[in-house]
């Protein structure tokens, strides 16, 4: 299956890794996005930042994925961001509320 | 009514009971084998066994060379087995693995100096030199220990087979003394193997054979599929060809060179024996590949047969409305599942016990039987916490000692009273709802995050007034979602534009906002129109 979301990874810091997402995050796609966090996971001991501002949409699967990488890198001392900026996702993450549980930022860079 | 469809593991796969079995046979086998050759490694160095007259009895003289060489391949089968004191010592395993392979290469000298006539090399010239046939045995012996213990399937095959082989060969020399005819196990030329040296090998033999019982011949032979089949009914033949075909050379000689002959049945047997094992090992796993996709499919089947009533069932009872009773008061629920089944939206608009209509809306994050399962407990609750008097505003607050860790949803509850029109709402994190009055369409925004987020969260409620002709429209996100843009807004706000001034009842209401939705959707579409009567 074509995947219709692509993930970059790059290193910011010692400390962060960003993962920045194009495309619209959904059903279809939510399963890329979280193997790229969970790779992050395993591979070190990074605190990550995921980058949305390429991204146009995602739908409550994705947000979820978000919330339970949260969960999984605040459990293993980790930092988690999620970067985006004003628009469709940033709407989204007001009206589902979820501003206050995750650290949410305008774009990766100010994560540091 | 269940089913079980058995399908084959990644092998063919032996009992694991019977696996033990032959494993602790095996390593009995091989210890059988160290204690045999220290023993006569003893009669080497104490010439105890030196008075015992020659003839067909267990120990008799063995040269020092095949002697010291073949308790060498004992020990080293032993190590390199899976001797349980020895297993967590790696090292021991090692050492058994180098020394077998030393011993396949002093059977490769062996072999070499005979066929080159340089018994000079080796041993002097005042011992006997070791047979030919020794050679052999050490050299596929000291090979198969190593392959053998392998975790590689293909190499545990190929060391299996050889052997199989050895043993096949050194048993017809044990026969032959056995039976009081020494000649028999004459392989090649002179000198023969002695009987000491043939027990051992046969022993050696076996006690390979059963390293890792459970991915190598043994695990086919036992298959019930086509290469089992073709194991089990040509194996024992084709083991037995070098046996048979050396007896037809030494009992009917047709020329001088009838050792060319038995030189020509070795090798043909293990030709034979090699394509018998590679062929059903293929034709085997082709039989597997096929069991287990046709067992896929048929687990399939037999899901899609036992999950269709379930889906079906669910999707009536996923959005519930009663309230026949609530005069001057219509409701129209509409719902569009996405992707072709039940996802994770649930409704309910329900008279509470003390006149109110009670409306309720999740949608839980997910697709498929068990987000909607959850979807219609979360409601329940949620409509049962507001039946016994909770505020909305508290029921979402209660709600949470319901959460699972993998689980987030979205939800509004709201309790009207139909005698005022008075609404109180409580929304989690949900997409917003439309307040339609005679003059306009207001979006109502969320009152706090999505459910099971966060379980210190305290939700709050905002206060409507609902008169004559007034409308609540409730939707879940495949309905309208605040992400996308129609017509230079984002879907609600267009939603609530194209709702200004409408004035139908409440199913024509609810028509025109699934109208609005798309008509193929990935995600559930749930409508929930609550209107008051003029």
């Amino acid at each position: 299956m074509v995947s219709g979301i692509t993930i970059e990874r790059s290193k910011l810091t010692e400390e962060w890794i960003a993962i920045a997402v194009t495309g619209e995050i959904d059903l279809a796609t939510v399963g890329d996005l979280d193997t790229a966090m969970d790779q992050v996971l395993a591979d070190g001991d990074q605190s990550l930042v995921v980058d949305l501002n390429g991204s146009s949409f995602m739908d409550s699967t994705g947000l979820k994925a978000l919330i339970m990488a949260d969960r999984r890198f605040g459990g293993a001392g980790r930092g988690f961001a999620v970067a985006v900026g004003s628009g469709p996702i940033s709407r989204l993450i007001d009206l589902s509320g979820v501003r206050g549980s995750l650290r949410v930022v305008d774009s990766a860079d100010d994560v540091m | 009514m269940s089913h079980e469809v058995a399908a084959p593991g990644p092998h063919t796969g032996i009992d694991p009971a019977l696996e033990a079995r032959l494993g602790a046979l095996g390593r009995l086998v091989r210890l059988s084998a160290t204690l045999f050759s220290v023993l006569a490694l003893l009669g080497l160095v104490f010439p105890v066994f030196a008075e015992i007259p020659p003839g067909p009895v267990l120990v008799r003289h063995l040269d020092p060379a095949s002697g010291l060489s073949l308790t060498a391949l004992s020990i080293a089968a032993l190590l390199a087995g899976t001797m349980t004191p020895m297993r967590r010592r790696r090292v021991w395993r090692r050492v058994g693995l180098a020394v077998s392979l030393l011993v396949a290469l002093f059977g490769v000298f062996i072999i070499v100096i005979f066929l080159g006539d340089r018994r000079d090399l080796w041993w002097g010239l005042t011992v006997e030199i070791p047979a030919f046939s020794v050679g052999i045995v050490l050299f596929a012996l000291g090979l198969a220990i190593p392959l053998s213990a392998s975790r590689v399937e293909s190499r545990v095959l190929a060391g299996q087979v050889g052997a199989l082989l050895t043993f096949s060969l050194t048993a017809v020399i044990f026969l032959g003394y056995a039976y009081g005819d020494p000649s028999v196990g004459r392989l090649f030329l002179q000198p023969a193997i002695s009987v000491q040296a043939s027990l051992m090998s046969v022993l050696i033999a076996i006690g390979v054979f059963l390293f890792r019982p459970s991915i190598g011949l043994l695990s086919t032979a036992s298959s019930p599929g086509a290469g089992g089949k073709l194991l089990r009914r040509f194996g024992p033949p084709v083991l037995l060809v070098p046996a048979v075909l050396i007896f037809v050379a030494e009992a009917f000689p047709t020329s001088e060179r009838v050792d060319a002959l038995a030189f020509i049945a070795v090798g043909l047997g293990l030709v034979l024996l090699v394509l018998l094992a590679v062929v059903v090992r293929a034709i085997d796993q082709t039989a597997i590949e096929a069991a287990t996709s046709a067992a896929h499919a048929e687990r399939a089947r037999i899901g899609l047969e036992q999950e269709a009533p379930v889906v079906s069932r669910l999707a009536e009872v996923l959005h519930v409305v009663s309230v026949d009773d609530a005069e001057g008061w219509d409701v129209a629920t509409r719902f569009r599942p996405g992707r072709g089944s039940v996802a994770g939206d649930a409704s309910g608009v329900r008279t509470l016990p003390d006149g109110s209509i009670g409306v309720v809306l999740v949608d839980i994050t997910g697709h498929g039987a068990e987000p909607a399962i959850r979807a219609v407990a979360v409601r329940d609750l949620l409509l049962h916490s507001i039946a016994l008097g909770l505020s909305p505003a508290d029921a979402m607050s209660r709600v949470h000692w319901h959460a699972r860790p993998d689980s987030l949803a979205s939800a509004i509850v709201m309790r009207v009273v139909p005698s005022t029109g008075s609404a109180e709402l409580s929304s989690a994190g949900h997409p917003p709802s439309i307040l339609v009055t005679s003059q306009t369409a207001k979006l109502v925004i969320p009152t706090g995050p999505l459910l099971f987020l966060d379980p210190s969260t305290e939700y709050e409620s905002v206060n409507l007034e609902l008169g004559p002709g007034d409308a609540i429209v409730l939707f879940s996100d495949g309905v309208a979602d605040v992400q996308r843009s129609a017509n230079g807004r984002t879907e609600p706000e267009a939603l609530a534009a194209m709702l200004v001034a409408e004035r139908g009842v409440a199913t024509r209401t609810a028509d025109l906002v699934l109208g609005f939705a798309d008509a193929e959707p990935s995600d559930d579409q749930t409508v929930v129109v609550l209107r008051r009567s003029l």
